[in-house]
């Protein structure tokens, strides 16, 4: 049974489960780790109450190659893990990019390098959240700031996944996947479920990679035992699913296809919050457990007369150029608080083109900023 | 109104069970919490901490800036928060049978109520409920929290061997904490 309508006081890695089950999920693969554990230990009870299916595996490795079995199969799946795990699902997840897989990862951040800081959080994966895996590909990833939003966005990210084929990543930190907070679950018929798009022609007329129309650039996905012919392969391929070592124009279209169906469809996929923009001299960029900061000190900036306001990034990535180039026109600074040594900082005053100052806020060692941290960098702008 | 508590004490004595006891509470009391807590990479013994914040509206910064309220159970959080946090409005509820020395906060909080809590759990039963005796004085004092909600949030929270007993603490530090409510309506 999915969650009854109404309050439940959850945590972050909770809510991603209840979420996800919503969502339709019916398949984990995953191997516990801080601070994420939480998500695999709730789906260990939880999947086998809905009919799904629960693999504790002996990896991370192994992990995500179960998940995207299991997709195949033509099951909604997922896994979970935290920094370590996450490096090692990097070539799994370039596998789920070529063969255009959807499936859900959630990483909880915690801080790094390497084992780094098991119980505490960071921002420090935004970069590889985004590249991770090698060669050409464009990633959608979305940064929960409450437990509110981890459970919204873990459906929306099923369903994003499901529309674009994609692996869509949710990137939330150890203060969001362990804050207990209340959720407010809307009744099952209010909230939107995309259901993965099979074939509509016979198998002798399915060409997988082909899309019906120029313009569209994903293709319906069958499973195994549908009767279609795919090779589900990591080589390249050209648009008959056909190995291809040498074709470099079939190679081009695929890599090109693979980018565009993400980049070409920022407007749809991005999802961001705006507060007190509207008269804003100064404008704080925050995501994740950072943005819960952020409003805070630019509540207090609004108390001492300071026209502050705040833009929350919801999808990383893509990263939106437009809307951050529509605050930098209209503001005379950018602060930009992040719980690593300034990533996405880079892609604000890449975006902003010198329309405002933009100030890096940089936080290590497993701290969220205090808010007066963040209200100092504001005064210090609006002067 | 934002009402920030902070709890704290060493691995083992149930600091983070109590922040997700005391945020359900609050929540099925209609108000907005968010708990938090912080620990190490160790099990048992080392220090821990459960940060909960209150509010009548949805809470942007969810960890605590100055406690309101601080419960604390073990001499090292006590040295060591007294340093790290502004307590100058703070009423401390200080487990007394754990905690000697109160140099490091004496004279710096707004109150300091000592209450031996874990001798008071271990009348009751058992030592392990000192916790939640807690609960019941810290509720008490701020005043939001219905006995009745402390009771369900426990019901839904620990385990249905230990209810019992954890209630029972829970009571007797509702009592206990009638005299806090005094010492603070008092000043």
């Amino acid at each position: 049974m999915s969650l009854e309508p109404g309050v439940h006081l959850m945590q972050g890695d909770e809510a991603v489960v209840e979420g996800a089950i919503i969502a339709g999920c019916r398949f984990f693969a995953g191997y516990p780790i801080t601070p994420a554990t939480e998500i695999a230990e709730r789906m260990s009870y939880r999947l086998p109450q809905v009919g799904g299916i629960f693999i504790q595996m002996e990896d991370e490795l192994g992990s995500i190659l179960a998940v995207i079995g299991a997709s195949w199969g033509g099951r909604k799946s997922m896994t979970a893990t935290s920094g370590p795990g996450f490096s090692l699902m990097q070539e799994g997840l370039g596998y789920a990019i070529i063969t255009e897989t959807p499936l859900v990862l959630v990483n909880v951040q915690r801080g790094g390098p390497s084992t780094g800081l098991v119980t505490l959080p960071s921002q420090g994966d935004v970069m590889q959240a985004r590249w991770g895996s090698h060669g050409d590909y464009a990633s959608i990833v979305l940064a929960p700031s409450s437990v509110q939003e981890v459970f919204d966005l873990t459906i929306k990210a099923f369903n994003l996944s499901e529309t674009y084929r994609n692996p869509v990543i949710i990137l939330a930190d150890e203060v969001i996947a362990h804050v207990r907070e209340p959720v407010k679950v809307p009744p099952l018929e209010e909230i939107e479920v995309v259901e993965r798009k099979k074939p509509d022609v016979p198998p002798e007329q399915y060409i997988p990679y082909l899309p019906k129309k120029p313009g569209e650039w994903v293709t319906p996905m069958p499973a195994f035992g549908d009767g279609y012919n795919v090779l589900v392969e990591s080589v390249m391929h050209d648009e008959f699913g056909h190995r291809i070592g040498t074709d470099h124009a079939a190679a081009n279209r695929t890599i090109r296809r693979l980018w565009y169906k993400i980049e070409k469809n920022v407007d749809k996929i991005s999802m961001y919050e705006e507060y007190m923009l509207d008269d804003a001299e100064v404008a704080v960029i925050s995501y994740g457990s950072s943005a819960r900061t952020s409003l805070r000190a630019v509540r207090e900036a609004r108390k001492l007369g300071i026209k502050a306001g705040m833009l929350k990034l919801i999808t990383l990535w893509p990263f939106y150029d437009k809307k951050v180039q529509e605050v930098a026109s209209q503001v005379k600074a950018i602060v930009v608080p992040e719980m690593n040594m300034g990533k996405m900082v880079r892609e604000v005053e890449r975006a902003s083109k010198g329309m405002a100052e933009v100030m890096s806020l940089t936080k290590v060692g497993g701290l969220l900023h205090h808010p007066d941290e963040v209200l100092a960098a504001i005064k210090r702008v609006a002067r | 109104m934002r009402i920030e508590i902070m709890l704290s004490g060493f691995g083992g004595q149930g600091i983070v069970l109590s922040g997700a006891v005391l945020a359900q509470a609050t929540v099925l009391s209609n108000y907005f919490a968010a708990s938090t807590y912080t620990y190490g990479p160790e099990a048992r013994l080392g220090s821990t901490r459960s940060e909960v914040v209150i509010s009548d509206e949805e809470i942007d910064y969810p960890k605590v800036i100055s406690p309101d309220f601080w419960v604390v159970m073990n001499q090292d959080s006590l040295n060591r928060f007294s340093k790290r946090y502004d307590i100058s409005k703070t009423v401390i509820i200080a487990d007394s049978s754990m905690i000697k020395y109160f140099d490091p906060v004496e004279g710096k909080a707004r109150l300091i109520f000592k209450v031996p809590a874990t001798d008071e759990a271990e009348k009751l039963g058992h030592r392990i409920v000192a916790n939640m005796f807690m609960l019941g004085v810290l509720t008490e004092a701020i005043e939001i929290i219905p006995l009745e909600n402390l009771e369900e949030a426990i019901r839904m929270l620990v385990k249905p061997q230990f209810i019992d007993l954890n209630i029972k603490a829970a009571r007797r530090g509702r009592e206990v904490g009638k005299e806090l409510v005094k010492l603070i309506k008092g000043m």
